[in-house]
Order: C-alpha cells, then structure tokens, then sequence
C-alpha cells in the first residue's frame, strides 16, 4: 500500500480539500432559484415562482424538498379522490339514463344531490392538483402524464357544463334538447376522465 | 452549474480512469401490479485511486439523483422526495482494491450508499478490455426496505421492494 501514497496521491488529495472548502456550500444548500424549474406552466409560476402567490402570503414550505413531499401527499390525495369520483361519475351515468329510458323521476333527488357531492370531490380533486408546489422538472416531449393534463382541460370544461345543463334538464322535463346536450357532455366528460384516469395507469 | 464544474474539474484533472457518459448508463427498473417503469441517468463520475501501475484501485460510482429522468415528471418529484434527494443528493457504489483486468460475471463486494445508508452487496461484474477502453455491463437487485426507503403507492396498491439496477459503462484510461 505504500505506493498508493506518491506524490501523485498526495497532490490529488490536497485538490480535494481545496475544492472542497470551495464548494461545500455550494453542494450542500440548494436555493430556490437552483431547483424551481424555470419552463414551468404559467398557475405554477403565478402560485408559487419565486414571487408567486403563495410565497408572497407566506404560505409555501420551509425548503423545496419540503415542497415536493407536500406535492407528493397531495397528488396522493388527488389520486384517490379521483378514483371515488370515477365510481361517483359512473353512478351518475346509470342514474341519469334510468331517469330518461323508463321516464322515471323517482331518482332525481338522488341524482342532484350526487351531483353536487361528484361536483365537489372533483373541484377538490382537481384543486389538489392546481394548488399543488411545482414538479421538480417539465421535461419537453410526449408522456403519459401530459396525456393525463390536456384530458383534464376537456373533462374540467365539460364539469362546469354539466350542472348548468342539468339545471335545465331538471327545469324543462319536457324538452329533450337540454337533456340530449347534458348526456352528450356527460358523456364527453366521463369518457375523457376514464381515458385520463387510465393513463395514470401507463408506464 | 458549480456541482458541474466540481464534477467536471474532478473527472478531468484527477481520473486515471473516468467514464464516457455519451456511452454509459444506469438504470433503474421498478415493478407496480399495474406496469413497470423506469428510469435512467448518463450522469456517472467516476473517482479513483489506483497504485503506481494502475492495477489496483479503489472505485467510486456517483450519481445525482436529480440526474435521474424516467420520463414522467411526476414520477421523478415523487422519487427525490421518497429519497429525500436534497439530504441524500447521490448515489453511490465504492469498490475498494479492485483489481483491473478482464472479468465475466464474476461477483465483487461493493458498499452502495443511497438515503443515507450504507449496504455491502456483492454484484456480478463483466468487464471486458479493448486498449484502453474498458466496458463494464452488471445487473443486480437492491431493496427499498433495506435503504429505509418508503414504498410508493399508486392507486392504494405498493410498487415491489425489489428494484432491478443495469449498468452500462465505458471507461477510458487516460494514462
């Protein structure tokens, strides 16, 4: 083992230190503006840049890496509450063919006030994702969960569509142009959140 | 951009040995019920100390986990945090007294750090030598539990504790 001390040896540990001393710090505390991902969307900028919303409220985390375990915990939550909305949805669909098919409006209570509790777990669970800190990183290019994203702007749209619709179907029973506009954006909605939910499931 | 320069400068000036990362990889496999992913990283620096002749050498593998890209966004957020990657920003495999010369499947003891512990694990090595060029492939399996690493879930359901590691090197001996 002497030889593995040569003067060689001896000139590339002292580099080390010095680098070192020089660059501790460097390595050891990651700021802000080292880990915000400078391409991210525009909500996460306005909410949490480096002068966004949330940090100017005082609201955000100690650190990033206590950022991305709030990210993380709430896009669990997000996860989950949109599987029981899926099943809500699914119900919904079911409840409101029934309705229409055997013209049976026994239903109805069940099917509004169902509504109103699909309407809020999705606005939450939709909230959850809006709301949460920025992603360590937007890389360009296709995946799975860019898939998932634009789904969402065509499921979102038709979730603020479809209580005004169904206001009006429940309102002009006998009109069918309300009620075949309502089904065709339930439809629409609950076929592009299923889509959007499957992709979860991709690699 | 200084961790970088810090890599760089090291790999450069100080490596009797160091990696071509255009030509090599790591990468990491993990099984959920639903699928598998994975992920990959080219960002390997390798530190060495060798004896005179440069036949034997202790080895050290380091890779930035932020480096590491599955190609899901989402995923990689989740992995710095159940990795805790701002504490724990590498990873790393050290080798101590290896011998260089041509290996086939042959089983080295290695210390891996990752999550701030550290495991001995033995891991088959293939290296084959062309002048001076060396290619290094192995294959092994590490244990989430075994690091203390928390088991992501997605949709209520575990991935498995197991995840499946290749490496892929080409290292180049500048002497």
């Amino acid at each position: 083992m002497a030889s593995i001390w040569s003067r060689r040896i001896v000139l590339k540990l002292l580099y080390i230190f010095i680098i070192s001393f020089s660059f501790a710090n460097g390595l050891n505390s990651y700021t802000l503006q080292d880990s915000l991902p400078v391409n991210m969307p525009l909500s996460k900028k306005i909410l949490w840049g480096e002068k966004g919303i949330v940090r100017k409220l005082n609201l955000a985390p100690q650190s990033r890496s206590e950022e991305l375990h709030l990210r993380s915990k709430m896009l669990q939550l997000h996860q989950k509450l949109g599987l029981l909305n899926l099943g809500l949805m699914g119900y919904q669909m079911y409840l409101g063919s029934e309705m229409y098919e055997k013209n049976n409006r026994e239903n109805s209570k069940t099917h509004k006030y169902i509504g109103y509790s699909t309407f809020s777990i999705y606005m939450t669970t939709a909230g959850l994702q809006f709301f949460s800190p920025p992603a360590f990183r937007y890389s360009e290019g296709y995946s799975s969960i860019k898939l998932h994203k634009y789904l969402s702007y065509i499921h979102f749209t038709g979730m603020i569509l479809i209580p005004i619709t169904g206001y009006y179907t429940a309102n002009y029973p006998n009109d069918p142009k309300p009620y075949k506009l309502h089904r065709n954006i339930t439809s629409l909605t609950f076929g592009t959140y299923t889509l959007a939910f499957l992709t979860t499931l991709l690699p | 951009m200084k961790q970088f320069l810090f890599i760089l400068s090291f790999n450069v000036l100080f490596g009797n040995y160091s990696i071509i990362q255009s030509d090599s990889k790591v990468e990491y496999i993990g099984i959920h019920p639903i699928h598998k992913f994975s992920g990959f990283s080219s960002s390997i620096t390798l530190f060495n100390i060798c004896d005179e002749k440069d036949n034997f050498c202790d080895l050290t593998f380091k890779i930035p986990i932020m480096s590491l890209n599955s190609g899901n966004d989402n995923r990689d957020s989740n992995m710095l945090n159940y990795l805790n990657a701002f504490r724990y920003p590498e990873i790393t495999l050290k080798i101590k007294n290896f011998h260089i010369k041509e290996y086939r499947d042959e089983s080295i003891l290695s210390e891996v750090y990752i999550h701030g512990i550290q495991k001995e694990i033995k891991i088959p090595i293939t290296l084959g030598i062309d002048d001076k060029q060396y290619k290094v492939s192995s294959s092994f399996d590490i244990q989430l539990d075994d690091f203390n690493i928390p088991i992501p879930k997605l949709l209520f359901i575990p991935i498995s504790n197991t995840i499946k590691i290749s490496v892929e090197l080409l290292i180049e001996n500048e002497n």
